[in-house]
């Protein structure tokens, strides 16, 4: 199993997508492969995933980013998300290990009415500038 | 066919790739990092943005939006998309006190705004046509529209035309930035998305951010007087009236309507660019403080809000922590 790290910090922000996004690349900027954090801190993203699995309490988990090592504990979640990003939640004292299940990606004109199937799709005009640009329209 | 630049970002880490497309009336771009996620990410984008045209355009017709304006006074029944649109306004316009205000449509009709903006190719504009039932301007108000999800409707009130062009745009890049981080599947690319110059974050941005230009239009070509600054999350969004004006009988008018008078408000500012959680937030709020004027950096600063503000004499005044300011990456 690889360095185990505290989120810290990131618990200060109250914006879930900011703190999963905050533990995501500390996790990659310290080549760790297990980030420790209260489910609760870390918001309603993990919450979401970790409320799915009623073996995960919502004090403590160890979410690990990619398949778990080998002999590892952990539970699956069924979040369809975290699935995809074969997240899993792990607890203390729970032993199964499920496979992530691989999703289709959920392209939102395929959920869209048939009026949109009807309209142009957009062709790329090209080369965009190296940077974005933040500016009025 | 979709063709792409590759252009390298420096100080950014790992290549990045961006690409733009001409929509809402304005470019439309997405940006990635490592570049061999931007054909997926490219075609993701493709496909949404004909999805919130079709929900949230006011130029059409046939648009979600079009339609519930057309039948105001009763439920229509419109897609989730546009549903979700329309609810961001009205909490946006909850957020901003009234200030981002998407019943404003009317408003800006009768200023002359009543068609897509390269379709007004004569700048010099007459008087359009009024908006039968239209309220007196200050009279309309957001609270009265109303979303049920469980019909799938929205009501838009008697004689009031929504118009979501404060926020759409935003909510669009936000919606698309998540919609291509989820189908690249790989937690350490950063996604970058605009819509007409409001910028949505996602996933693992470079490690020393990314470097945005802050431009008073879209299309304006880079300058050495040009600020940047560092995003790694969130939104950026910048309001401006140096472009999206035109005459109505004479009388010089821009797209911003202040809410209170149903006309286009005044300019205190030259550039107005807020950071947010979110790019519909940040357009959201760079819209109320411009409409804001003098009083924008205490309201501004008051509410813990980043921003940037750029006066018509080109002072330059920053709210809260301001934002990430960084040199040129070129």
């Amino acid at each position: 199993m690889g360095e185990t790290m505290n989120v810290g910090d990131a618990e200060s922000t109250h914006n879930p997508l900011q703190r999963r996004d905050e533990t995501v690349c500390r996790l990659r900027r310290a080549k760790a492969s297990v980030v420790t954090a209260s489910v609760a801190a870390l918001g309603a993203f993990f919450y979401q995933a970790a409320s799915s699995s009623s073996s995960v309490g919502p004090e403590q988990a160890v979410i690990l980013l990619h398949e778990p090592p080998s002999g590892s504990t952990g539970v699956a979640t069924s979040h369809p998300r975290l699935e995809r990003r074969r997240v899993l939640l792990r607890a203390a004292g729970h032993s199964t290990v499920r496979p992530a299940v691989e999703q289709p990606v959920a392209v939102p004109s395929q959920a869209a009415s048939s009026q949109a199937e009807a309209s142009t799709t957009p062709a790329a005009t090209g080369a965009a500038d190296a940077f974005p640009v933040t500016a009025a329209s | 066919m979709l063709t792409s630049s590759t252009d390298s970002v420096p100080n950014a880490g790992p290549k990045t790739a961006g690409t733009t497309f001409a929509a809402f009336g304005t470019s439309v771009g997405v940006w990635v990092a490592p570049a061999r996620h931007l054909a997926r990410a490219s075609n993701v984008l493709a496909q949404w943005i004909p999805v919130v045209d079709q929900a949230c355009s006011r130029f059409r017709e046939d648009s979600d939006l079009s339609r519930a304006n057309r039948n105001a006074g009763h439920p229509t029944r419109v897609s989730g998309v546009c549903l979700d649109a329309v609810a961001t306004a009205l909490l946006l316009a909850d957020a901003t006190d009234g200030w981002c205000d998407p019943t404003i449509g009317a408003a800006v009709i009768a200023a002359g705004y009543d068609r897509s903006f390269t379709e007004l190719s004569n700048p010099a504009r007459t008087q359009p046509e009024p908006v039968a039932g239209r309220p007196a301007p200050g009279q309309s108000d957001w609270r009265e529209v109303a979303v049920d999800r469980l019909t799938s409707t929205i009501t838009v009130p008697a004689g009031v035309r929504l118009d979501l062009g404060a926020t759409a745009k935003g909510w669009a890049a936000d919606m698309a930035a998540r919609l291509i981080h989820e189908a690249v599947d790989d937690p350490h690319c950063g996604i970058c998305v605009s819509a007409g110059g409001d910028l949505a974050f996602a996933g693992c941005p470079p490690p020393d951010g990314w470097p945005v230009r802050i431009a008073p239009h879209v299309d304006d070509a880079p300058t050495s007087q040009d600020a940047w600054i560092r995003m790694r999350w969130g939104g950026v969004a910048t309001s401006a009236t140096s472009r999206r004006r035109w005459t109505l009988s004479g009388v010089p008018k821009h797209h911003l309507i202040d809410p209170r008078t149903g006309q286009p408000a005044a300019e205190s500012w030259r550039l107005v660019t807020v950071q947010a959680e979110s790019a519909a937030t940040a357009d959201a709020v760079a819209t109320a403080a411009f409409l804001l004027g003098e009083q924008a950096p205490v309201w501004l600063g008051s509410r813990g809000i980043r921003s940037r503000l750029v006066g018509v004499d080109g002072t330059v005044i920053s709210t809260a922590a301001g934002l990430d300011m960084r040199t040129c990456p070129c």
